[in-house]
C-alpha cells in the first residue's frame, strides 16, 4: 500500500499494547467521531490516508541545506557577538554573565591610557573562562620585562593551591602541584604594590584573574591514585565476539574458537520445536562458549552466536545464530545449553534480543523491525522503524525500551516500544548501553567537540552529565552496570593511549582504570566486569573484579541509586536554569523554581543521606562565579529532601531551603562527603577545593557516634585528589556524625571557615 | 516524534545563539515539515524550494520566538502554510484533476482502488482543488495525523472551525472524484 509507513494517529496504547498503526491499520478517533453518522465520508478520509503522497527527501538537499543554515546562522551570531568569549559553555553560563566577566578582566588589567610604556600590562590564558581543564597551567603575559620575585611573592589564588612558577620571556607560568581542583571557580590575584616591572613601572590597579574549572569527580582519584583493574585471562574470543554474565558469574562469549579441553553441554532436545541440526565440537568451529566462575574447563553452550542474553530469573539463554541463507534462528536452551530449540526461524539475521519476560523474547529482524516471541514460538509485530529513520541497534532488558541509531551523523532515538513514543538522545551515534534493570541509558554526545558522556532513568528526557576521567577524551564501548550505578567506557586521549574506566554513577568518580577493551559487560552485582582485550594471539576474554563497587541498588552512602540520579539531575537543572525539568523533578508545592537562585555556574553536592522514613536529605552548595559587578564567587547552601513517588518509581524534590546568596569566605572549602558502611568499618571520604596543611587534618575530622562519643578512626589525606579518608574499624549502629574543626588550614594558613557537621551513613 | 517539550524550550533557548542547536531542530524537524510542503505541493523541485524558505524564516525568526505552551512544530507549520500560499500565488498550481475523476471507479471499494502510486497520486490531487484553508487543514489532518486542536492552533482557528473545514474538504473531494456520483446511483 502506497504511504509513508509513519507510526500515524493509532489509537492510544493501553501499557504494552501493541498501536494499531503498527498493524498496518489506521484509526482516527476525532474522523471517527466528526463523521459518526456519515460512515461514507470517513471512508473517504480512509482513502485518502492512504493515498497520501510518499515523500522520502532526497539526503543530498537535506544535508545542503543544513550546512547552509548553520552557516549562516554562525554568520549572524558571529554580526552578533560583541566579546571574544568562548565558543561553548557546557557549564551552564550565559552569554551575558561570560561578557561580563570578560569586561572584569580588560577593566582590572587595564593601563592608564596615556602611558603604554611605563605601565604595565597584563593578560591571562584563563581569564573570564570556565572551563578550564584542571590539568591546564595558569599562563600570564605581561607587556614588559617584570620583577619575578615580586611579581611571584604577591601572587595569591583562591582556593589555596600549591604551584610552581616559571618565567619565559615576559610571560609567568604557574603551574599546580596537584593540578586545579574540577568544577570550582578561582581568583588568582597578584597585589598591586607586587606588579613591579624591571623599569620600575607598576600596574594602575591589582590584577585579578577569575576563572572556573571544567566539571571533574571532586572528590574522585585521579589516575595516579585510581587503582587498576587486576584481570583474570579465561580464554580466547572471537571476531566480533560479545559478552555475557552467566547468572553463576560465569562469563559466556558469543563466539570463539572451543580450545582443547573443552566441555560440549547441549543434549537431544526433547521440545516439540526445531531442534538444532548439530552441535559444534572443541577445536573446530566457533561457538557460544562459557567460561566457568571458578575456573576449569570452557563448556560449550552452542553454535556461535549473534546475541545472547540469559532470561530474568536466569533459567533459559537464547541466542541468535546464523541460519541459512544470511537469517537468522532464534534459539532457546537451558541456561547451560541443554535442550536448545528452535523459536523463530527468520531470512534476515537478528542482531539484537532481550527477555522481555521470563517467556517471552524482543528481538530486532532485520535493522527496523522489533518483534516479540513467547516460548510456545508465537510471535508478532511489536514496532516498525522507517528506513530513513535509522536501525534499531539496541534493546533494553525488559524489553521496554529500543535505541534507534541514525541513518547517519548523529542524534539517535530511544524508542519506548509500549507506547511507541520516541525521545531523542542528543548527539547519540553508536555508543548507546542500557543497564540491565533496563532502568537507565547511557551514551555518548558527539553535538560538542568533546563528547560527553550522557545518562538518564529511561523515558525521562532529564540527561546528566557524567563526568570523565578525561574531559577532552574521545569515548567509546559504553556499559551500565545492572541497577545503572556504575559506568564503564574506554577514553581515547590521544592515538595510542586508551584506557578502559569503571565509575561511579552518577558522580562519574572512576573506581578503576585498565586495559583498553573492545567489549565491556558488568556481572549483576556491579563487582566484576568482563571484556575483551586483544592480545597479540588474538581477542582474548578477561574478567577483573572492580575495587570499592558498591552493592546493587544503592549507592555506598546507603542512598538508592535512583535518589541519587534524580537529585544530581535536579541540582544539574538548578544550574542550567532548565525550570521545566525542575518542574518534573520536584512537587508542585516545594516552590523549586522560585527558590533557585538566578545565574547560577556550578553547585557541590557535598552529601546525601536517607533518612530513617525513607526519604533522602541532601546538602547542596550553589555557586554563581564572578562577574564584573562582583569580584568574587557567591554562594548559597541549600537543603533538599526527596521522597519516593507512592508507586514505588523515581524520587522527587518534596521539601527544598536554599539560604540567601554571600560571598565565598577565604578558606578551605567541603565539596563532598560520601559514605561506605559495612559490616564492620565505616569509610567517609571529604573532598576539600584546596590544598590542605596536612599538620591540621586528623585533629581538625572527628567521627561521632549517636551518644555523641568521638570514634576511634584514622584519617589518611590524598594531595593529589584533595580527599582526606577517615576510617573507623569497627560496627556502627546508628548514624554517624561528621565534625570538621575551623582548625584545619589550608596551605595559605587559612581556617575552615565555619565549623562543619553532617550525617554519614543512613 | 515528539520531542520532550522541556528538551525543545531548552533546544530552542540554545538555538537562538548557537548554530549547532538549530541544527539539531533542523534535524527533528526537516521530515515532517519536508513532507507537509511535498504534501500540498507534489513537485520534488517546488517542495525544497518553500522547505528551503521555512528554515531560513525560521533562523531568521528564532531569536523573537516565545514559547507559547505549542510544541515548535506548530509554529514551523504557520511558516509553512504562508510559504506554501505565498508559493501558489506565485506560481499556479499545474495538476489536474481530470485524472483523478478519470480512473474512479465506483464499482470497485474504495480502499481497494489504492494499489498503485499513480492512483494514489491522482487521489490525493483531489485535495488540491479544494479552497486554501480547507485544503490546509485536510492535509494536516490526512497527511500529517494532527490532532484538531493542534490542527487550530496552526490555522488560528477553533476546533469547531477545523472540524467545519474538513467536513466540507471531505464533501468537495468525494465530488471531485465523483464519489458521490456514485453512491447515489448505487442507491
Amino acid at each position: 500500500m502506497p504511504g509513508r509507513g509513519r507510526s500515524g494517529n493509532g489509537r492510544p496504547p493501553n501499557g504494552r499494547d501493541v498501536p494499531q498503526a503498527w498493524l498496518a491499520g489506521w484509526f482516527d478517533p476525532e474522523l471517527s467521531d466528526l463523521f459518526h453518522d456519515q460512515p461514507e465520508l470517513l471512508e473517504t478520509a480512509r482513502l485518502l490516508r492512504a493515498s497520501r503522497p510518499d515523500a522520502e527527501p532526497d539526503p543530498r538537499f537535506r544535508n545542503r541545506l543544513r550546512a547552509s543554515l548553520v552557516a549562516e546562522a554562525e554568520r549572524t551570531r558571529a554580526r552578533r557577538r560583541w566579546f571574544p568569549g568562548p565558543a561553548h559553555f557546557a557549564w551552564g553560563g550565559t552569554l551575558v554573565g561570560v561578557a561580563a566577566i570578560a569586561a572584569t578582566v580588560f577593566a582590572l588589567f587595564r593601563a592608564p591610557a596615556n602611558d603604554h610604556q611605563t605601565t604595565v600590562v597584563a593578560l591571562s590564558n584563563v581569564g573570564a573562562q570556565h572551563a578550564v581543564s584542571p590539568d591546564d597551567v595558569i599562563t600570564i603575559a605581561f607587556n614588559q620585562p617584570m620583577d619575578q620575585r615580586s611579581v611571584q611573592a604577591g601572587v595569591h589564588i583562591q582556593p589555596a593551591t600549591q604551584v610552581s612558577y616559571s618565567w619565559h620571556g615576559n610571560n609567568l607560568s604557574i603551574a599546580p602541584v596537584h593540578h586545579l581542583a574540577g568544577n570550582t571557580p578561582y581568583t588568582v590575584t597578584i597585589d598591586q604594590q607586587s606588579v613591579r616591572a624591571s623599569s620600575g613601572a607598576t600596574a594602575a590597579s591589582p590584577i585579578q584573574i577569575a576563572f572556573g574549572t571544567a566539571s571533574t569527580p571532586p572528590a574522585g582519584p585521579k589516575t595516579g591514585s585510581a587503582p587498576r583493574l587486576t584481570p583474570v585471562r579465561l580464554g580466547p574470543a572471537g571476531p566480533g565476539a560479545v559478552l555475557a554474565f552467566a547468572p553463576d558469574g560465569s562469563v559466556v562469549v558469543t563466539s570463539a574458537v572451543p580450545p582443547a579441553g573443552a566441555a560440549a553441554a547441549a543434549g537431544p532436545s526433547p521440545s516439540p520445536l526445531t531442534s538444532p541440526q548439530s552441535s559444534p565440537t572443541p577445536g573446530t568451529t566457533p561457538s557460544l562458549l562459557e567460561y566457568p566462575t571458578g575456573g576449569g574447563s570452557p563448556v560449550i553452550l552452542g553454535p556461535a552466536a549473534a546475541a545472547a542474553a540469559f532470561s530474568p530469573n536466569g533459567s533459559l539463554l537464547a541466542t541468535s545464530v546464523a541460519g541459512a541463507q544470511g537469517g537468522s534462528d532464534l534459539t532457546v536452551s537451558g541456561a547451560d545449553g541443554h535442550q536448545p530449540a528452535i523459536l523463530i526461524t527468520s531470512s534476515t539475521p537478528i542482531p539484537a534480543l532481550s527477555w522481555a519476560s521470563n517467556d517471552t523474547i524482543v528481538y530486532v529482524q532485520g535493522t527496523s523491525t522489533v518483534r516479540s516471541v513467547d516460548l510456545s514460538g508465537v510471535s508478532r509485530t511489536v514496532a516498525t522503524v522507517p528506513v530513513s529513520t535509522g536501525s534499531v541497534t539496541a534493546l533494553a532488558a525488559g524489553g521496554r525500551y529500543a535505541y534507534v541509531a541514525p541513518a547517519q551523523g548523529t542524534g539517535g532515538l530511544l524508542l519506548d516500544l509500549g507506547t511507541g513514543v520516541s525521545t531523542p538522545l542528543s548527539g547519540s551515534a553508536d555508543d548507546v548501553a542500557f543497564s540491565a534493570d533496563g532502568k537507565t541509558v547511557a551514551w555518548v554526545d558527539r553535538t560538542q567537540s568533546s563528547p560527553k558522556l550522557r545518562t538518564e532513568p529511561t523515558g525521562s528526557s532529564t540527561p546528566l552529565t557524567v563526568s570523565t576521567l578525561y574531559p577532552s577524551a574521545d569515548l567509546t564501548q559504553v556499559a551500565l552496570s545492572a541497577d545503572g550505578g556504575e559506568i564503564a567506557y574506554v577514553a581515547h586521549r590521544h592515538p595510542g593511549s586508551r584506557q578502559l574506566v569503571v565509575a561511579q554513577l552518577p558522580s562519574g568518580a572512576p573506581l578503576a582504570i585498565g586495559a583498553p577493551v573492545s567489549d565491556v559487560v558488568f556481572a549483576a552485582r556491579g563487582d566484576r566486569v568482563g571484556f575483551i582485550t586483544t592480545e597479540e594471539l588474538g581477542p582474548t576474554v578477561e574478567t577483573a573484579t572492580v575495587p570499592g563497587a558498591s552493592a546493587p541498588n544503592q549507592t555506598a552512602s546507603g542512598v538508592p541509586s535512583a535518589a541519587s540520579t534524580a537529585l544530581h539531575a535536579f541540582v544539574d537543572a538548578q544550574v542550567r536554569g532548565d525550570n521545566s525539568v525542575l518542574s518534573d523533578l520536584s512537587a508542585a508545592d516545594a516552590g523549586a523554581v522560585d527558590r533557585t537562585p538566578a545565574g547560577l555556574s556550578r553547585a557541590y553536592i557535598i552529601s546525601a543521606a536517607a533518612n530513617p522514613d525513607g526519604t533522602i536529605a541532601a546538602r547542596v552548595e550553589l555557586i554563581i562565579d564572578p562577574t564584573s559587578k562582583h569580584d568574587s564567587p557567591e554562594t548559597a547552601d541549600e537543603t533538599l529532601t526527596l521522597t519516593q513517588g507512592s508507586s514505588g518509581g523515581s524520587y522527587i524534590v518534596t521539601a527544598l531551603h536554599v539560604s540567601a546568596l554571600r560571598d565565598q569566605l577565604a578558606g578551605p572549602h567541603i565539596v563532598n562527603v560520601s559514605t561506605t558502611v559495612s559490616p564492620d568499618s565505616l569509610v567517609v571520604q571529604i573532598g576539600f577545593d584546596s590544598d590542605l596543611d596536612t599538620s591540621t587534618i586528623s585533629k581538625a575530622i572527628a567521627l561521632l557516634s549517636s551518644s555523641g562519643d568521638a570514634l576511634g578512626a584514622t584519617t589518611v589525606y590524598d594531595a593529589d585528589s584533595r580527599t582526606a579518608t577517615v576510617t573507623y574499624s569497627g560496627a556502627v549502629s546508628g548514624p554517624v556524625t561528621v565534625v570538621i574543626a575551623t582548625s584545619l588550614r589550608d596551605v595559605d594558613g587559612q581556617q575552615l571557615p565555619a565549623m562543619f557537621k553532617t550525617r554519614a551513613g543512613a | 516524534m515528539t520531542l520532550p517539550r522541556a528538551y525543545e524550550d531548552h533546544l530552542v533557548e540554545r538555538a537562538k545563539k548557537d548554530a549547532d542547536a538549530f541544527g539539531e531542530l533542523y534535524d527533528h524537524y526537516f521530515g515532517q515539515i519536508y513532507r507537509f510542503v511535498y504534501s500540498r505541493l507534489r513537485d520534488q523541485s517546488a517542495a525544497e524550494d518553500v522547505t528551503s524558505e521555512v528554515f531560513f524564516k525560521a533562523l531568521r525568526a528564532i531569536g523573537r520566538y516565545k514559547p507559547s505552551g505549542h510544541p515548535l512544530s506548530a509554529w514551523l507549520y504557520q511558516i509553512s502554510v504562508n510559504a506554501i500560499n505565498d508559493h501558489y500565488r506565485s506560481k499556479r498550481p499545474t495538476s489536474s484533476l481530470d485524472g483523478a475523476i478519470a480512473v474512479a471507479d465506483p464499482a470497485r471499494a474504495v480502499v481497494d482502488r489504492v494499489v498503485d502510486q499513480v492512483e494514489a497520486a491522482r487521489v490525493w490531487a483531489a485535495i488540491d482543488d479544494l479552497p486554501p484553508q480547507q485544503r490546509t487543514a485536510m492535509t494536516l489532518k490526512l497527511g500529517e495525523d494532527m490532532k484538531l486542536a493542534q490542527i487550530g492552533t496552526i490555522m488560528g482557528k477553533s476546533e469547531g472551525a477545523v472540524k467545519l473545514l474538513i467536513h466540507r474538504g471531505m464533501i468537495g473531494v468525494r465530488q471531485r472524484l465523483g464519489i458521490v456520483a456514485a453512491v447515489e446511483e448505487e442507491v
